[in-house]
């Protein structure tokens, strides 16, 4: 879209680091500030560098959407999965009073929402991006 | 007394924001609004509140609005009558040289044209002619050495871009006005 070189080279340059750094978000999420929406929004906005400065397109809406719909019904089922085993929802499966069973419970919430939220961001603005050119 | 002072920059920031007529500026005094607000927040120990504030609002709220300002979808070319008054004019170098540049500009970005013409001469200031109609180019005819002058406003951010194409024509000239400068000069 954008024909300047120096804008180019840089986003290039600086694209991994920014990846890098919404991942560092989402698994540090459970101890220190962060979590899955902040690192997620990081995330997409590293792949816009990409997308609309060097028009480097590597997902299409579609298929976008359908892993978003999987992993929302996979967000629900996750955080209903203690109604099984002990009766109680948003608890995590197993030993939920044990410290790190708890953690990985956080984690993993963390993780999909991530994923659920820089997928969302990424289809929103390809759906801006792609709207006039047909 | 550092969070005072943010504080005061936010008012004025958002002073700015309403009253900044090019949409390119207003978009950064927006991001750099978002980015000040993040810091009061990190000052204030809110952290998690500041991370979300400046991802979404330094980075994603300002791209969607830099594609919606960049995807105005129909470009209205406003040409002098004073330059269509022959009988022939159909025929004339400059009018093919036009019609040939605009097409290619328009099939290039996928924008819609639109053809207004009228006397320009009437209008004593540009802003006067960009504002009313949403009117993005103006052509007129320069006599002595039978040029095409095309005036774009400053703000506009197709201009540049049409600026790339009109260098490989010698005799059509692009010129870029700011809104409150008179036309004759």
């Amino acid at each position: 879209m954008n024909e300047n070189a120096l804008l180019k080279i840089i986003s290039r340059m600086i694209f991994p680091f920014v990846l890098l750094f919404g991942l560092y978000i989402i698994f540090n999420g459970d101890l220190s500030p962060g979590g899955g929406f902040q690192g997620g929004v990081v995330m997409a906005s590293s792949y816009f560098l990409l997308y609309f400065i060097n028009d480097i397109n590597m997902l299409s809406v579609k298929q976008i959407l359908r892993i978003e719909k999987v992993l929302f019904l996979l967000l629900v089922l996750f955080s209903f999965a203690g109604v099984l085993t002990h009766g109680i929802p948003f608890r995590g499966m197993f030993f939920s009073e044990i410290l790190i069973f708890k953690q990985i419970n956080l984690m993993v919430l963390n993780i999909i929402i991530g994923i659920k939220v820089t997928l969302g961001i990424v289809g929103i603005i390809s759906i801006f991006l792609e709207e006039g050119e047909l | 007394m550092i969070v005072r002072i943010l504080l005061v920059i936010l008012i004025i920031l958002a002073i700015l924001v309403v009253k900044e007529k090019n949409n390119l500026h207003l978009i950064m005094y927006f991001s750099i609004f978002s980015f000040t607000a993040a810091s009061v927040y990190f000052l204030n120990y809110a952290l998690d509140i500041a991370l979300a504030e400046v991802a979404v609002g330094c980075a994603f709220v300002p791209l969607i609005y830099l594609i919606t300002v960049s995807k105005q979808n129909v470009f209205t070319v406003l040409i002098d009558k004073e330059f269509l008054h022959g009988e022939d004019y159909q025929d004339n170098d400059l009018y093919k040289k036009l019609v040939f540049l605009l097409e290619d500009f328009c099939s290039y970005y996928t924008l819609e044209l639109k053809v207004v013409t009228k006397r320009v001469r009437y209008y004593p200031t540009v802003q006067g002619i960009f504002r009313p109609g949403n009117i993005d180019l103006i052509v007129s005819l320069d006599e002595e050495n039978n040029h095409l002058v095309i005036t774009g406003n400053k703000s506009n951010i197709m201009i540049p871009r049409l600026d790339k194409m009109t260098r490989k024509y010698k005799n059509i000239d692009l010129i870029e006005v700011d809104e409150y400068e008179g036309l004759d000069e």
